[in-house]
């Protein structure tokens, strides 16, 4: 059992950092190797969540390293490895020779491996550990061809953004010690004392919504589009964006605990989902148009963490993560195939393709919430949850559906509408990559009864949540017929330019412009702040001690040429004279006896006449 | 004649031979000198032998001896001063001053 779970681990961590550690050398290997791993880890995941298997080992004094694989933990084991399969397979066929292959598989496999660790921990120094690795992974990932500085700088800024928020994580982590040693489990926080379970809610708040690029993070995600495709595809789809929501719905006990905190996400997650969803809108470039939807998608998700509909989430996580990569890789097929990813430019995609195009309606459509496709229903089921709450939180949710499918149709409208584009290079997507496709756009069709009864009351048996609210019939009829009209809408409007009003418009198109506002609001300041220090540094600290070193060397100087002469002078003086008087001493030592006679009668003489004169 | 007497006597010769030693330049005129003060003290030595011990014979051989160490270093001395005058026509003590440093 416990072997289970390490090799479940290990192997993909094992394999990509030494794929990613070979280099260039294992580039003709690392394609097999790493669509093998992923099959073999996909099959353990598969395994473990049925058997529920849980290890630990000693980390720190009384912090283990624990992991296990239960409920929640089970479902997203298997869309994470289904999901990096998927993309895997596509990757082999679609990723240039020419390109450093074994680097890039290394990398998915090792962000694979600690997205696992990071679902599967049960204490939070374990679920940092893969929280830290992710987001290390991540930034690699998506400065991948960093040859190009504006990758590179994308990667830093989604970098930094996230690693900020990720310091929310640590600040848990403290408050939860300060509040009492223990293992830190994840399901222990919910008991913890007054003060310190609010900064724990904070903390874990803040991290969850900077890693699921919620409002005011989200800006990062349009940064990390810069990355290749099949990165998006797992990363900004199914994996590391949802680590926020899955984290969320964790610790739910501890935010329903604090008393502000399933509010605060809620309400999050539902503006979320609206404001990103108008931006999704107004984007006019595909992959930016995914990023923002996979924004607001998640913002659902993040909803229903609030109010604890548990069920919701792990459909809506599964559905939209076969969707969203699904939707994804064929963004970046079609980018291969016409060196272009804006919508204007990829008019009539479908047409030329026919069976990527049929594979990206399916995706959109899903993606659109129609019925009877898997998202509507876990839609309903969430919102559902939502309504119990509130009514208020029920209408934003059902707002930000109707917003989904429209931007969802907006897609179809411009891949299906004439006339038909020349390709460019002429290069046709390889059978390889259309199979993954196809497999998750199977995917996208058979969630579709998992989200109603019975396979979903057997669901929430699975992860241990039943009694949830299950939508009524008429919550299913109106969200169904208001996405049907947005769809209808959105056709009918066709390829033309979206009815906004002026300022509203470039702030979708900008992203709310929240990048500029970090940027004025937070990185002006500190960059400021850390130039004024330098200029402090510089201008007084510096110059106060290069001042006392000069001062120094003039005193130095000033005592060589004065004092400095006079002690010389005194003891070289000193030394003449008693040279001098040496040598006056000797001459009377003759060694002559009849002279040292003569020297004692004078002398004697000298002696009586002084003698003399005295008395 | 009494012990007395020959005892002035011998520090007259010790006397006469010091002043001799310590004034004099020439190196012959020194070590006549030095032989004055030397046989005033054997004078000295057969006086007391004669006055104070005459019974035993160690007194006299003690001079004897004294004597002839006397002898044989005044014969070093000519020696020297003979070979010094020879080699380099020296005669008085300030014209060998080469061992002086």
């Amino acid at each position: 059992m416990s072997a289970l779970l390490w090799t479940l681990i290990a192997l993909p961590l094992g394999a990509g950092v030494l794929l990613a550690l070979a280099g260039r050398r294992a580039d003709r290997a690392a394609p097999l190797v790493a669509v093998g791993v992923s099959a073999s880890t996909l099959g353990l995941a598969i395994t473990a969540s049925l058997r529920h298997p849980a290890v630990e080992a000693p980390l720190m004094e009384g912090l283990p390293f624990r992991i296990a694989v239960e409920g929640l933990s089970g479902v997203l084991v298997v869309t994470v490895t289904a999901v990096t399969l998927a993309v895997l397979l596509f990757s082999v066929a679609e990723f240039g020779a020419h390109e450093a292959r074994a680097r890039f598989f290394g990398l998915m496999l090792l962000f694979a491996g600690s997205m696992l660790v990071t679902v599967t921990a049960t204490t939070l120094p374990t679920l940092l550990m893969g929280w830290e690795v992710m987001g290390a992974t991540s930034w690699a990932l998506i400065g991948f061809w960093w040859r190009e500085p504006e990758r590179t700088a994308a990667a830093d800024t989604a970098f930094l953004t996230t690693r900020a928020a990720d310091l929310g994580l640590y600040l848990a982590a403290g408050a939860a010690l300060a509040a009492g040693p223990g293992p830190l489990s994840l399901d222990g926080l919910a008991s913890l004392d007054a003060p310190w379970s609010s900064l724990v809610t904070a903390g874990i708040l803040i991290a969850a919504i900077g890693k699921s690029a919620q409002l005011p993070f989200s800006f990062w995600l349009s940064r990390a589009m810069q990355g290749p495709s099949p990165v998006s595809a797992l990363l900004h789809s199914a994996a590391m964006v949802v680590a926020g929501a899955y984290l969320l719905l964790r610790t739910g006990p501890l935010l329903d605990a604090s008393g502000w905190g399933a509010d605060a996400a809620a309400w999050v997650g539902a503006a979320t989902a609206v404001a990103l969803g108008v931006v999704a809108v107004a984007q006019t470039d595909l992959k930016q148009l995914l990023a923002a939807s996979t924004c607001a998608q998640i913002g659902f998700m993040v909803l229903a963490a609030g109010v604890g509909a548990t069920t919701g989430v792990a459909l809506q996580l599964m559905a939209h993560a076969a969707a969203k990569s699904l939707l994804f890789l064929v963004a970046g097929a079609w980018l291969t195939a016409w060196g272009t990813q804006r919508l204007p430019e990829l008019r009539g995609a479908a047409r030329a393709y026919r069976t990527v195009g049929v594979l990206c309606t399916v995706g959109a459509l899903s993606l659109a919430g129609l019925p009877p496709l898997s998202l509507w229903a876990a839609k309903d089921v969430l919102l559902a949850g939502a309504l119990e709450d509130s009514s208020w939180l029920y209408t934003t949710g059902l707002a930000a559906a109707v917003l989904s499918a429209v931007y969802s149709v907006k897609i179809l409208r411009f891949a299906w509408d004439r006339p038909e584009p020349k390709p460019r290079d002429g290069q046709p997507i390889p059978l390889g990559a259309v199979a993954p496709l196809t497999l998750l756009a199977l995917a996208c069709l058979a969630l579709t009864p998992v989200a109603f009864p019975p396979l979903r009351d057997a669901l929430s048996k699975y992860l241990g949540t039943q009694g949830q609210p299950s939508p009524l019939v008429w919550e299913f009829a109106l969200s169904g017929g208001l996405t049907f009209a947005a769809s209808a809408v959105a056709w009918g409007w066709g390829t033309r330019r979206v009815p906004l009003p002026g300022r509203l418009k470039a702030g979708s198109e900008n992203w709310l412009v929240l990048e500029w506002a970090a940027r004025v609001l937070l990185v002006s300041p500190t960059l400021r702040i850390a130039r004024a220090a330098a200029a402090f540094d510089d201008q007084v600290l510096d110059r106060s001690v290069e001042a006392s070193a000069r001062g120094t060397l003039k005193l130095a100087r000033w005592t060589n040429r004065l004092v400095e002469g006079a002690v010389d002078g005194a003891v070289e003086g000193v030394a003449t004279a008693s040279r001098r008087l040496g040598t006056w001493a000797r001459r009377p030592q003759t060694g002559q006896l009849h002279q040292y006679l003569a020297q004692a009668v004078a002398a004697f003489s000298v002696i009586a006449v002084v003698l003399v004169l005295v008395r | 004649m009494s012990l007395e007497l020959f005892l002035v006597l011998a520090s007259a010769l010790f006397c006469v031979g010091l002043f001799g030693a310590l004034t004099q330049q020439s190196i012959v005129m020194l070590m006549m000198g030095l032989e004055l003060m030397l046989g005033g003290v054997i004078l000295a030595a057969g006086a007391a032998w004669h006055y104070i011990a005459p019974a035993t014979a160690d007194g006299q051989v003690l001079i004897v001896v004294a004597i002839t160490a006397m002898a044989v270093e005044m014969a070093i001395g000519f020696a020297v001063v003979t070979a010094l005058f020879r080699s380099r026509e020296i005669d008085m003590t300030d014209m060998a001053a080469e061992l002086r440093e």
